[in-house]
């Protein structure tokens, strides 16, 4: 017989934590709520027969959230054989509101305390035995992170499932609502099978439409019981839904009461709230993350002696790429002696090219890595957070945020984390902007210019995430203006966890989950197109004749290159940089570190590389400073790669919005690229005025009355505004 | 002679390498670590729909 286990909690309360520990599997843990926005599945281990699945983070049944649509609709359509409810014992009383949910479901339910590694250290105790009295259900301690009582729980589960070991019916309500209940409870019989009919009968009460709907009650029925129901609110003077959640909430409290006692009194400061009232200061929040992100820019990508990403970078790029590698496959052609193109085509193509993304691992390692740890330990919970404040002013929700603190990874699962968001204009806006937010395959192109050209200044890496942010920012207060995206922001509940140490393992997992798929895709899409590159540039026209070229400046490739350059020559891409340049931009789209790959294969061509950064040197020479920061600003900004491209057409849904969204990334970073480069450059004096000087100062004044033009207020709510104005 | 070798080698690890990319892209697992998999035939919520759900609920 299959078993089938679900994993039921509140929002970050270790359900994956648990799930990748029973199951050995290795799905996304995050220290922000939301992680989960699908149920997974997986078999538990050493069995065969029984399955898990992870749900997302609910608070309660009620469908207030997707989340909860997805989590409820599986949990009573598709009847688990049982229910592993994980409560957070750190936060007993508000977890206990789904278990009450879940236990009138009269599913077998285990309930798991977790982080009870917590629990303990706060030297707070809870009285299993007595919770499980009063739940009627059996109730366990584990610590999902540190795999203590893990196992034990899971047995439980699954014996209480082959049992078919239901709860008793907690005793939640008073007698007026129980009397009503059962009232209703007997209106419904032949609707419903028995088993659930406390549930369905609570959600009647609660006049659920959608239960209304699902049961298809006679009028008849309906105004019965509608006049129980009204008869109980007027006995209580509340609305039913309000009745039901306050005894609900009072029943917990007397729980909570007699099975949790906590050490220290309330009014203490958590060490925790003692850091947030530092790091998320109204004022001072702001600079703060500016600051740790500067730091962790600067320890991996920076230029000083503590930057472990660019010593491993400048080791991989001079040593491993430089001398080693090169060495070890021109010791093995030359004794073969092959013939010259193919040694080109190997050494210059392939090396040269794949080489030049590999370099980059170092750094993108040491960065992510301190990204896991800065979301692990709570942090970017509390940027969420900040940025929710900030966003807010502007009309957008805190919630588009935490797609793009995932797209930091990669752009594809960012996107695809907006779903959670429920009002469409918001959830478009933020799969319009998330693109903006470079990810770990926009790495390299930071790294390569920042080393490069401006000597491994940490301020041009910081810069290139704060152009980021800024370029989200910029949009959500300008798109915010239109029609289309108009409204006030959907409220963002999210409490934030409190700090802890970083656990190894899931630092290491994502780090190297994130690092894993940059390396693959060096080995294979890399692989590829720097071979088909380094054909497209080794052939042209001499003198009237087809055949291969001596300098890849007379190419067929440069020639195509130079006629589209014409279009970025007002974004400072002129010169013998130009046509490798565009190439670059358009190899990029099938992945960020293309760009990177296609500078390794045409910087490569005719130069025997006997120092390991040739093709840095010859970068310097060919791009100013300016030119070298619009490229990267337009490489960062505009339309993101194939991939992500195929994740906005289907989270859009729909083609027009799909080009419209990457048809605005496009025109935001071409007029980015052209404002810094025309207007900085003239300002530093490296670029003379002209023509393009008016367009970008024209362009820079259309910016500004976009940002502060006064915008479509929608009608309705703007009425409710007066209204409430003077309802004061 | 050692042209042969190398070019054989060379064709072996492009088809390869095909082979691979062609794989992933029909038959993606969970997570394959590469993200360009994520959310095709592993996701089987239609999130649409939910969507349309919970507004006419409102
Ligand atoms: N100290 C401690 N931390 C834990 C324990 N279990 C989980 N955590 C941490 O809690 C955080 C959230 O864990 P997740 O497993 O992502 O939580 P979730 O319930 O799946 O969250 P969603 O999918 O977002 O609903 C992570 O940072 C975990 O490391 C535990 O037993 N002890
Ligand atoms: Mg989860």
């Amino acid at each position: 017989m299959e078993i089938k286990i679900a994993l039921a909690g509140n929002p970050n309360s270790g359900k994956t934590t648990l799930f990748n520990n029973l199951t050995g599997s290795r799905q996304r843990v995050g220290n922000w709520p939301g992680v989960t926005v699908e149920k997974k599945e997986g078999s538990l281990k050493g069995t065969n027969d029984v399955t898990i699945q992870d749900l997302p983070g609910i608070y309660s049944l009620s469908p207030y959230s997707l989340e909860e649509v997805v989590s409820r609709n599986y949990l009573v359509n598709e009847k688990p054989d049982a229910i592993l409810n994980i409560v957070d014992g750190t936060n007993i009383e508000r977890n206990l509101y789904l278990t009450t949910q879940l236990l009138e479901l009269q599913i077998p339910v285990v309930v798991a305390v977790n982080m009870i590694d917590l629990v303990e250290r706060n030297g707070d105790m809870i009285d299993l035995n007595r919770l499980a009295q009063e739940l009627g259900c059996p109730v366990m301690a584990i610590s999902a992170l540190k795999g203590k009582g893990t196992k034990e729980v899971a047995a439980k589960a699954v014996e209480v499932a082959k049992k078919h070991q239901v709860a008793l019916i907690p005793d939640i309500y008073d007698k007026t609502v129980v009397s009503a209940l059962s009232k209703i409870q007997s209106e419904l019989q032949t609707h419903i099978d028995d088993s659930m009919a406390r549930w369905y009968s609570v959600k009647v009460f609660e006049r659920d439409e959608r239960i209304d709907e699902f049961l298809k009650l006679t009028d008849d029925k309906k105004s019965k019981i509608e006049l129980l129901i009204k008869k109980v609110e007027e006995a209580l003077d509340d609305d039913a839904e309000s009745i039901i959640t306050s005894q609900r909430y009072d029943y917990i409290g007397t729980i909570v009461q007699h099975a949790v006692k906590k050490k220290g009194s309330k009014h203490e400061l958590s060490v925790s709230d003692k850091i947030d009232k530092i790091v998320t200061n109204r004022i001072l929040a702001l600079p703060i993350f500016i600051l740790v992100m500067y730091v962790v820019y600067t320890i991996a990508m920076g230029g000083t002696s503590i930057s472990i990403g660019t010593i491993g970078t400048d080791w991989a790029n001079d040593v491993l790429f430089g001398d080693i590698v090169p060495n070890f496959f021109d010791g093995i052609l030359t004794s073969l002696h092959v013939n010259g193109v193919l040694y080109g085509l190997i050494m210059d193509g392939i090396v040269g090219g794949v080489g030049a993304v590999l370099g980059f691992v170092p750094q993108i390692l040491v960065l992510f890595l301190l990204l896991s740890i800065m979301e692990d330990v709570g942090y970017m919970s509390r940027v969420a957070f900040i940025m929710d404040r900030i966003f807010r002013r502007f009309g957008l929700s805190g919630k588009s945020f935490i797609p793009m603190l995932v797209a930091t990874g990669c752009g594809v699962p960012g996107i695809m984390a907006s779903r959670t968001i429920e009002q469409d204009r918001d959830r478009k806006m933020t799969i319009m902007t998330t693109g903006f937010i470079p990810c770990g395959a926009k790495m390299p192109i930071i790294g390569l210019f920042a080393g490069a050209v401006f000597g491994g200044s940490s301020l041009v890496a910081t810069s290139a995430f704060v152009i980021g942010i800024a370029a989200v920012i910029i949009s959500g207060i300008i798109l915010k203006k239109f029609k289309s995206f108009a409204g006030e922001p959907a409220p963002f509940v999210m409490e934030l966890p409190a700090y802890h140490l970083p656990s190894a393992g899931n630092v290491l997992r994502a780090t190297w989950e994130r690092g894993w798929s940059f390396i693959k895709r060096a080995g294979t899409v890399i692989l590829l197109s720097s071979i088909i590159l380094w054909f497209l540039q080794g052939f042209g026209f001499t003198n009237g004749q087809f055949g291969m070229v001596e300098d890849n400046n007379t190419s067929l490739l440069a020639d195509i290159g130079n006629a589209i350059a014409l279009i970025f020559a007002p974004l400072g891409w002129v010169g013998d940089m130009a046509w490798k340049a565009t190439v670059a931009t358009f190899t990029g789209l099938i992945a960020k570190e293309e760009v990177v790959n296609t500078f390794g294969v045409l910087y490569n061509f005719s130069e025997v590389s006997e120092e390991g950064n040739e093709i840095w040197t010859l970068i310097a020479q060919d791009f100013t400073p300016i030119a070298a920061y619009s490229f990267m600003i337009f490489n960062l900004l505009c339309a993101p790669c194939f991939a992500a491209m195929g994740a906005i057409r289907r989270e859009m849904n729909n083609t027009k919005w799909t080009l419209a969204a990457i048809g605005y990334m496009c025109l935001f970073a071409y007029v980015s690229a052209l404002i810094v480069y025309q207007l900085v450059g003239l300002a530093i004096g490296e670029v003379a005025f002209n023509f393009w000087t008016i367009v970008a100062l024209a362009l820079l004044i259309g910016v500004i009355y976009l940002l502060f033009r006064p915008g479509y207020k929608p009608k309705s709510e703007a009425l409710d505004l007066k209204g409430m104005q003077t309802a004061k | 002679m050692g042209d042969v070798i190398v070019l054989i080698v060379l064709v072996l690890i492009i088809g390869l390498v095909i082979r691979s990319m062609y794989r992933q892209r029909k038959n993606p697992k969970e997570c394959t670590g590469d993200c360009t998999t994520c959310g095709t035939s592993s996701c089987k919520v239609d999130w649409d729909l939910i969507r349309k759900d919970i507004r006419e609920q409102k």
